[in-house]
């Protein structure tokens, strides 16, 4: 089991390592290897480019210095016959001695004249040909300087190009000096003078329709280098020299560079295959990937090694702490390395050693223990007996004085009941009391108001007289008004009767009474009217002497009846007397009764006064006894709980020693 | 969840490393130009020279519109004096512009100069001791003087099928010799022409040498329809010969380059049928824009007339015939 699980923690560990590392490992190895492949790419493929640059220009040099080297080695035997004018013996002597003179020229220096004279040295293969329409004759007749001209094809079917110029000898006569190279030796020149590994070179002529001079391939020397070649690479070239850009360029995976020969109208170019150097890109790549992969797989390996060995204490260690996680503290823990682990080793050593100095001394701490606990035990139980009894007593005393209290309270109580009701009577009493005061002053107030009815029934039959008096007078007066009446109508017909007497006193006198009669007529209507108005009065009058002799009938009878209703009044008025004097009878009997009731109250109100006093004595003293028996209570809990917690210290004490027992020491 | 973030680390890692390798390669960057704060030392060879004069008050013109400080010092022809010079460079200018006293020593400027970008001008220095956007060639580009010459001639002659040359050349080996004959034959060969060279020499641009090896090729009795000359005092000794030999100058076309006083007066006199002027300002100009463009750390590959290597900013040459032959007349 433990052993299981310390394999399963080292693998853990491992694996995690391995998980951190490998990743990171594998990533930076990965970048390491394709930033490497860039970088070589860029800087061979630079490098390449550069070496091309310098192999060609190293190549030029070569090619220039050789073709002017020849130069000047034809150029001594020009400038001789120059200088010595020398006659037709002369000058082939002077071109025998100058044969051989320079390696390369196998035909040795020549003369020909316009007009077809021809000079050369003794040994001299050269065949001269149709001298005009030569091409070397022409080429050197167009200079007087010896310089190489275009490339051409000799009568002997041999690719030649010539150095060639005017000798000006001062013999007026046009002559061409000359000297030739085979292009098979320019060719062996260019090609064996490339400077850097798997480059090529070939040598164009571009004033000839880009005539290739020198090439590997002896079927291209000749030929021309067309836009249309079937090699894209040679295509691409052509396209360059037709364009004139000679900067050094990469075509169809080639990197191709250009130089001009100083002093002729030829390119030089050289190239290079990319898969050449980037072959070496590949394989450095792959170098790397192997190396990589190797890195990786030593790394595990390492990994793997390393956590082995740094974790294999920490095995040991493990098992020591399973076993004391077990409660075996007899162990010894040996310090195996110097490193972190192995002062965790000696840590544990340290501290297995300190847990069992501590382990027994609690182990024998907690035997005192117990024995101290168990002792506190005893003297608890017994403690507690003795309150249980005491608080039984004192329960018992407490009942005694409860049942005194109440019977007090009883008492008190009833005095109590006694005296509120003798109270209450009172009370009662001295409301009849007032009830009684009340009546006397209501019925005092109806004799009062009795009295003055009776005083103003008086009033009214004295103004019924008034009246009637005050009507005889106006009976009087109609009467005399009547004689006034009787007195007009006399005068009316008096009146009436004069107006007769003037209209007929009128009618006599005639026309001169007309007037008078009219005022006659008019007086005795007057008449008339006046003692029909006073019979009118007349009539009226005696209605009105009719009605006051009604009235005054009536007033008569109204001052009978006023007399009867004063006698009932004053019968009133005496009843009223009656009813009062009764009534402060009573009263002063409600009062003398008022008196007693008071004495009774005062005597019931003492007596209840005196059993509360002894009822709150008698709570006094239950509530002392009740506080006795809690106390007595409270102590008896306070001892149950001492012996409880004697009781679990016995018990924890006894955990504590089985708990220690546990532990191998 | 450490394992991951272990992981992610890695990976990290191997990225930034990755786009470290990528980004390394290019971090030229090129942006609008304007010089503030910029100083520049031209190192010339010689105070009495007037094409210099005249490069350099175009270059001072330039400077001040472009807001540079341009400081001149002239090494009187001695090597030793424009290395000293150079030396005291370093430190207090951004860029230096210089006109080699002798040619073979651009190594020993260049490692004299430290850090410091040269342009080098009006002296070509060989092509190995350029380099992209550090040590640059200012110059008009000589292929295009040939070009012009043969252009113009050939469409003086009525644009013929056939055409019977000669080429007057410089100093053999020369720098400017090859690319300007080459150009005359590249021409004729593009446009198809039967080029027929019936003289071609060395004349070490002298007018008497030209003309004595006219006299030389006079004996060959070849006809020839135009002479072509690498400069304008060669061009004037072709001119002499032909008079002298009865030519009629107006027939037979001569064209030289440079436009130099004589040169320019016989296309005036309508002798010459045309030259080619080295466009000094715009040289001069190009000087500076480059050295402004070096000096801030930038590529000069945006600037007009630089090639794709970043070595040569080629200033065009301009044609010079009797249209506009007056303009260009020196004093």
């Amino acid at each position: 089991m433990a052993n299981n699980s310390k394999g399963k923690r080292q693998r853990k560990i491992k694996t995690k390592l391995l998980l951190l590392l490998l990743p990171a490992v594998v990533v930076t190895i990965i970048a390491l290897v394709v930033i490497s492949s860039i970088l070589t790419r860029q800087s061979l493929t630079e490098m390449a480019t550069a070496q091309l640059d310098s192999s060609i220009a190293n190549q030029s040099d070569n090619i220039e210095s050789w073709l002017s080297s020849n130069l000047q080695e034809f150029s001594i035997a020009k400038t001789i016959i120059e200088k010595t004018h020398p006659d037709d013996a002369a000058l082939l002597e002077i071109l025998d001695s100058t044969y051989n003179f320079n390696a390369y020229c196998k035909d040795g220096p020549y003369v020909a004249t316009a007009s077809g004279q021809t000079y050369k040295a003794a040994e001299s293969t050269k065949n001269f040909g149709g001298i005009q329409s030569e091409p070397w004759f022409k080429q050197g007749m167009t200079r007087v300087g010896l310089a190489y001209g275009s490339s051409y094809t000799s009568s002997d079917g041999v690719n030649l190009i010539s150095a060639t110029g005017l000798l000006k000898d001062g013999s007026g006569e046009v002559k061409v000096y000359g000297a030739d190279l085979t292009l098979d030796q320019v060719s062996t020149i260019v090609n064996s003078g490339v400077k850097m590994e798997s480059a090529a070179s070939f040598l164009v002529d571009i004033s000839a329709n880009n005539t290739i001079l020198a090439h590997r391939d002896p079927s291209r020397v000749a030929t021309q280098i067309t836009a249309e070649d079937s090699d894209p690479m040679m295509a691409g070239i052509a396209e360059k020299l037709q364009q004139r850009d000679y900067m050094t360029t990469a075509i169809d995976n080639y990197e191709v560079a250009f130089r001009e020969i100083e002093g002729t109208d030829w390119v030089l170019v050289s190239y290079i295959s990319n898969s050449v150097f980037l072959q070496d890109v590949a394989k450095l790549t792959n170098v790397l990937i192997i190396t990589g992969v190797i890195a990786v797989l030593l790394i595990i390996l390492i990994i793997n090694l390393t956590v082995s060995k740094v974790i294999s204490p920490l095995g040991h260690i493990t098992k020591h702490i399973t076993d004391m996680s077990n409660g075996d503290f007899t162990i010894e823990v040996n310090q195996e390395s110097n490193d972190e682990i192995g002062m965790m080793g000696s840590k544990v050593s340290e501290f297995v050693e300190s847990m069992r100095g501590m382990l027994s001394s609690i182990n024998k701490e907690s035997a005192k223990l117990k024995e101290q606990s168990n002792n506190s035990d005893k003297v608890s139980k017994s403690m507690y007996d003795a309150s249980r009894s005491q608080a039984d007593a004192m329960q018992n005393l407490n009942n005694t004085v409860d049942q005194l209290a109440v019977a007090v309270n009883e008492i008190a109580e009833n005095a109590t009941t006694l005296a509120i009701v003798v109270s209450d009577t009172r009370e009662n009493s001295n409301q009849a009391n007032e009830s009684m005061k009340e009546t006397v002053e209501i019925s005092k107030k109806g004799r009062a108001n009795m009295e003055h009815l009776s005083v103003a029934m008086e009033g009214i039959k004295n103004s019924n007289d008034e009246l009637v008096n005050s009507i005889n007078e106006v009976g009087k007066a109609s009467e005399e008004i009547t004689n006034i009446v009787g007195l007009i109508a006399e005068i009316a017909d008096e009146t009436n009767l004069l107006s007769l007497n003037a209209s007929i006193e009128a009618a006599r006198a005639g026309e001169a009474g007309k007037g008078f009669a009219v005022v006659a007529s008019e007086i005795g209507k007057l008449a008339q009217n006046s003692a029909a108005s006073a019979e009118n009065i007349s009539n009226l009058i005696n209605d009105v002497g009719k009605a006051i002799n009604n009235v005054v009938s009536q007033a008569e009878l109204s001052a009978r009846n006023i007399e009867a209703n004063s006698d009932l009044i004053h019968a009133a008025v005496d009843t009223f007397d009656q009813i009062y004097q009764n009534i402060e009878k009573s009263n002063e009997l409600i009062d003398l009764m008022i008196q007693d009731v008071q004495k009774v109250d005062d005597v019931a109100s003492n007596v209840a006064a005196i059993s509360q006093e002894q009822a709150a004595s008698a709570d006094e003293i239950l509530e002392t006894s009740h506080h006795m028996v809690e106390q007595a209570n409270n102590i008896t809990l306070s001892s149950q709980d001492v012996a409880d917690n004697s009781h679990e210290l016995a018990n924890t004490s006894d955990t504590l020693t089985s708990y220690v027992q546990k532990f191998k020491i | 969840m450490k394992t991951i973030k272990r992981k992610m680390t890695g990976l990290l890692l191997v990225l930034v490393l990755i786009m470290a390798t990528f980004v390394g390669c290019g971090g030229k960057s090129s942006e609008g130009s304007g010089g503030g704060g910029t100083k520049i030392l031209m190192c010339l060879h010689d105070s009495t020279d007037t094409f210099l004069v005249t490069l350099t008050a175009a270059m001072q013109a330039k400077a001040e519109a472009a807001g540079v400080t341009l400081d001149i010092v002239f090494a009187e022809n001695s090597v030793d004096t424009q290395r000293e010079q150079i030396k005291e460079a370093v430190g207090k200018y951004d860029a230096i512009i210089c006109r080699l006293a002798d040619s073979s020593t651009a190594l020993q400027m260049e490692v004299a100069a430290g850090d410091l970008p040269i342009l080098f001008i009006n002296n070509q220095p060989d092509a190995d001791y350029l380099k992209a956007d550090k040590y640059v060639y200012v110059a008009s580009y000589e292929q295009d003087a040939g070009r012009f010459q043969a252009e113009y001639v050939w469409n003086g002659l009525g644009k013929p099928q056939s055409v019977n040359a000669i080429i007057l050349e410089g100093q053999k080996g020369h720098s400017a010799v090859a690319p300007r004959t080459n150009a005359i034959k590249y021409f004729f060969w593009e446009n198809n022409v039967d080029l027929n060279l019936v003289f071609v020499d060395f004349a070490n641009w002298s007018d008497e040498e030209a003309y004595e090896k006219l006299d030389v090729f006079k004996e060959t009795m070849q006809p020839f329809d135009c002479i072509f000359a690498n400069n304008d005092p060669m061009a004037v000794g072709a001119i002499k010969w032909l008079k002298d030999n009865g030519y009629d100058t107006h027939k037979i076309l001569v064209a030289g380059i440079d436009c130099t006083k004589d040169g320019c007066q016989a296309v005036i006199d309508g002798d010459m049928y045309m030259t080619v002027l080295q466009d000094t300002a715009g040289q001069g100009e190009a000087a500076i824009e480059g050295a402004i463009a070096l000096a801030q750390g930038k590529s000069i590959a945006d600037l007009d007339g630089a090639t794709k290597d970043c070595k040569y900013i080629w200033v065009p040459f301009v044609a010079v015939d009797q249209n506009n032959a007056a303009q260009y007349q020196q004093n």
